[in-house]
């Protein structure tokens, strides 16, 4: 089972995303795999609930996700691995911060009066 | 402490959605349009789960009331912090016409049956934008009230809210119980992630009716028509500063 780490520029806000491949090998013994396997599912499963509050729709997102991942397929190093799956996790942060960001934006211009 | 807060949370079409009037204008189209928690409302969440993290209160009570939809929204807050929740069934015709009114005397007999000593509330939904719920609520308990809470501390038995006035800062300070109502800048809410919400489907939801607790939804109100707001006119463009002052006069502005 490999990876390999691509960054994707799809993201409108952070201009880096660096995401993670899915095995493609479903055939292969599930218990000789890498044990980071779960961890990168893990990530994947979220980055995709994640990807419905996207601004530029779901289907976007969920596309660009999934290229990125079936363009990356063969880091071994665990080590290499671990570090993706970090910085998977800084990218959901950013999601969450950018969601929320956008939310704040529209309710202060919406119901907070202007400050002169 | 041993303190217990209730948390109101709406359902409401999503901010982000653009509105559309339906064509007979009874209403806004909702059937398949994106809905999630008032953005008011997650703040409130967020302000409970904080104290219970802080352990100035024991326990977190997320309460909606609507059809079998709003469970999603009381998810949402389990996933945010809160201990359990409390789906309040109105539905059909009930659920149109339930308006800050019928809401608050639920809440307050929710809060009396569930003994709460804090209801924190959004200030106000972004559908009706009616800012009465939490203002009600105090009234119908006798409870004190700090609406537009920016920011909220447990000094002793008492608490400490500074609320959002026009001009500025106020300061107050409530005894307990009391309800208090949450602006913008209360806090920041947590994003509800899938893990949160997998985790969250094995805290409860307790069923019950406005029957039960002995509450009346039929509503005095009746909405008579909707309507979009007019379109803006597109806007003229002069060449000088005469133009200009004849065009005001024309439109009998000066």
């Amino acid at each position: 089972m490999t990876f390999i780490l691509e960054s994707i520029h799809a993201m409108e806000f952070p201009p880096h995303v660096l995401v993670y491949c899915l095995p493609q090998d479903k055939k292969r013994d599930i218990k000789m795999s890498n044990p980071l396997r779960g961890e990168v599912l893990r990530l994947y499963k979220n980055l995709l609930y994640l990807g419905r509050d996207y601004p530029k729709g779901t289907s976007y997102f969920r596309e660009r996700l999934k290229t990125a991942f079936m363009k990356n397929k063969d880091i071994t190093d665990p080590e290499k691995i671990k570090k993706l799956v970090d910085r998977g996790d800084l990218v959901i942060k950013e999601l969450e911060a950018l969601y929320f960001l956008r939310k704040y934006r529209a309710m202060k211009k919406r119901y907070c009066e202007p400050e002169h | 402490m041993s303190a217990r807060v209730l948390v109101g949370v709406k359902r409401v079409i999503d901010y982000a959605v653009k509105i559309r009037v339906k064509p007979d204008r009874t209403g806004v189209v909702t059937d398949g349009v994106k809905h999630s928690m008032n953005p008011f409302c997650e703040i409130a969440v967020e302000e409970a789960v904080k104290l219970k993290e802080k352990k100035l209160v024991k326990e977190v009570v997320a309460v909606s009331c609507g059809p079998q939809q709003v469970q999603e929204t009381i998810r949402t807050a389990l996933a945010m912090g809160a201990d359990r929740g409390i789906h309040v069934e109105v539905s059909g015709k009930d659920y149109e016409t339930l308006g800050p009114l019928q809401v608050s005397k639920i809440l307050a007999a929710l809060a009396k049956k569930e003994q709460a000593d804090l209801i924190i509330l959004g200030k106000q939904a972004i559908d009706d934008d009616c800012n009465q719920t939490g203002q009600m609520t105090a009234a119908l308990l006798d409870w004190p009230q700090g609406t537009f809470a920016s920011e909220l501390t447990f000094e002793a038995d008492k608490l400490k809210v500074v609320r959002e006035i026009d001009g500025g800062l106020e300061t107050i300070m409530i005894k307990l119980p009391a309800v208090v109502t949450a602006d913008l800048r209360l806090n920041t809410p947590r994003y509800a992630t899938l893990p949160n919400i997998m985790k969250a489907k094995k805290k409860k939801i307790a069923n019950v009716k406005p029957a039960d607790l002995g509450v009346d939804v039929s509503s005095r109100l009746e909405v008579l028509k909707v309507d979009e707001p007019p379109q803006r006119q597109a806007g003229v463009k002069v060449e000088t500063v005469e133009d200009l002052v004849g065009k005001l006069k024309e439109a009998g502005r000066i």
